[in-house]
């Protein structure tokens, strides 16, 4: 693996753009933005990829002495420790449902373990065939349809689920997140209409100057 | 086929405004070349943004010609030559386009009705030939549409049902050639980019469906009887919203080589630019279908 690629830098990069190059990457690429995602294992490589690629970059430059400092490099690890790094297991822990307790025992615990391995399929007989339709039922049938993609479903089986047991914060949290859109630091298409930043404002603005004063003058 | 993928032009650099356009022009001569003039007529940009989206996972770099055409006999457009990804383009083209005539025979009445029938006739040369070449394809596609017509027969109340068979009949872009990675993340991408389609032409025939008593997802799901999006305006942005975040996503994971800012363009501007539209009832003012001009 070159580390250099895969941060989309070169060795003649400066500490501070690598990091900047990390910390875009790693934005796009955090597990938060793949939760419920069916390739949300491929975005947790990537990840992988990109703070492997971050520290060896890191730790090259330091022990080298390339370009940078002692202290640069004590923080550059930190900071990859306690943050982005230490999300990725957070999630981990957040978005597998058997973490909570599940108050119908076999079945719904059967679908859940169902769910987390990502046979959605299974999950989805196995709820088919349970006859009394609890909150967790619907809660259940919602993440099934989450996985799947099918929001508008997922939506409203969230909606019962929270209308049936409207204290439950499990259910209340899967029909905010799904609201929401992705999670915090994610790509946000109807709100941020304008992605683009200060340069290709200024760019614009440029042209825009120049066709007008080369139109008058 | 619709044309609701587009960029935003005026966020477009000058270079990415030349490429898109001759992809276009190169996705024209391919359909020309290979299946006649007439089958260039339902060229789209929905199929130029998939022309992009293939050309841009090939490692070899594409090269532009400059050429003359029907809409353009004087002057020599810059166009880009055939590769696997317009080739690729070129062929689905041809099966939707047959498939969607079909689709209008079994819809409509009367004069329509006969016109499809004309078109059909028409096209069933050029179809022969790219379901000779895309068996496995045309196949899905012939499956998809089936169910979406059961779907439709049995007025079904539901986004995500129809939705989802027409999404799958988008993933059937997908070939065989593609590395499993690569092949599941444009799965998972072109899935969630047909639902969007399904779901925008849907609200953007509203008015339409309502007038002509047609099958309607959206009408049915919410029991709208006037044309008035604004009460179940939350709901369906949540849902397309989704359906965008996914396609990001899954495109953050293609290892593209070329053309990114274009492509994050359409799908972070110009997508949720036309979501906005249509559900605002501002789309057709704003040049919308079957008249969106050219960029």
């Amino acid at each position: 693996m070159d580390p250099y690629k895969v941060l989309g830098v070169t060795p003649q990069t400066s500490d501070d753009d690598v990091k900047r190059a990390y910390r875009e990457l790693a934005r796009k690429f955090h597990p938060d933005n793949y939760v419920g995602n069916p390739l949300a294992d491929l975005a947790e490589t990537r990840m992988k990829e990109i703070n492997e690629a971050y520290d060896m970059i890191m730790n090259a430059r330091s022990s080298g002495g390339a370009s940078g400092s002692a202290g640069n490099d004590s923080s550059s690890k930190t900071y990859n420790q306690s943050g982005y790094g230490s999300y990725g297991g957070g999630y981990q822990q957040s978005g597998s449902y058997s973490s909570y307790g599940s108050t119908n025992g076999g079945i719904y615990t059967q679908v859940r373990d169902a769910i987390n391995k990502g046979n959605i399929a299974l999950a989805e007989e196995l709820l088919n065939r349970e006859p009394s339709k609890t909150a967790e039922w619907h809660f259940l049938k919602g993440t099934i349809y989450y996985r799947k993609g099918w929001y508008d479903e997922a939506r409203m089986y969230y909606m019962k689920a929270c209308d049936m047991e409207p204290n439950n914060p499990e259910y209340r949290n899967a029909l905010n997140m799904l609201n929401m859109g992705a999670g915090y630091g994610g790509y946000r298409p109807m709100t941020s209409m304008s992605m683009c930043d200060c340069c290709t404002t200024m760019m614009c603005m440029n042209c825009c100057c120049n066709s007008c004063c080369g139109g008058g003058c | 086929m619709f044309g609701f993928i587009r960029p935003v032009k005026p966020e477009l650099k000058v270079r990415e405004l030349d490429r898109f356009k001759s992809v276009y022009c190169g996705l024209c001569h391919a359909i020309r070349e290979q299946y006649g003039n007439f089958n260039t007529m339902f060229l789209s940009y929905d199929m130029t943004f998939m022309a992009l989206l293939l050309n841009s996972l090939e490692e070899s770099e594409p090269d532009v010609t400059y050429r003359r055409c029907v809409a353009s006999p004087i002057v020599k457009k810059p166009s880009c030559n055939k590769d696997k990804g317009i080739e690729r383009a070129a062929d689905l083209s041809v099966l939707l386009n047959y498939h969607k005539i079909q689709d209008t025979i079994l819809d409509e009445h009367g004069v329509k009705r006969l016109a499809a029938n004309g078109l059909k006739t028409m096209a069933k040369h050029a179809y022969k030939k790219a379901q000779t070449k895309n068996p496995k394809e045309d196949e899905v596609m012939r499956q998809c549409l089936y169910e979406l017509a059961q779907i439709e027969k049995s007025k079904t109340a539901s986004l995500d049902i129809p939705a989802d068979a027409f999404a799958r009949l988008t993933t059937s872009v997908v070939s065989d050639d593609f590395s499993d990675y690569t092949a599941r993340v444009l799965k998972q991408l072109f899935y969630h980019t047909g639902r969007w389609i399904y779901l925008i032409d849907a609200c953007a025939d509203l008015k339409d469906d309502l007038k002509t008593g047609s099958y309607n997802p959206v009408a049915l799901r919410f029991g709208l009887d006037e044309p008035d999006l604004s009460k179940v305006r939350e709901p369906l942005e949540i849902t397309l919203e989704r359906s965008l975040v996914d396609i990001y996503n899954a495109f953050q994971l293609l290892d593209v080589k070329r053309d990114y800012e274009l492509m994050e363009n359409i799908i972070c501007l110009g997508m949720p630019l036309v979501t906005r539209q249509v559900l605002d009832g501002t789309y057709q003012s704003n040049g919308g279908q079957n008249r969106h001009g050219s960029l």
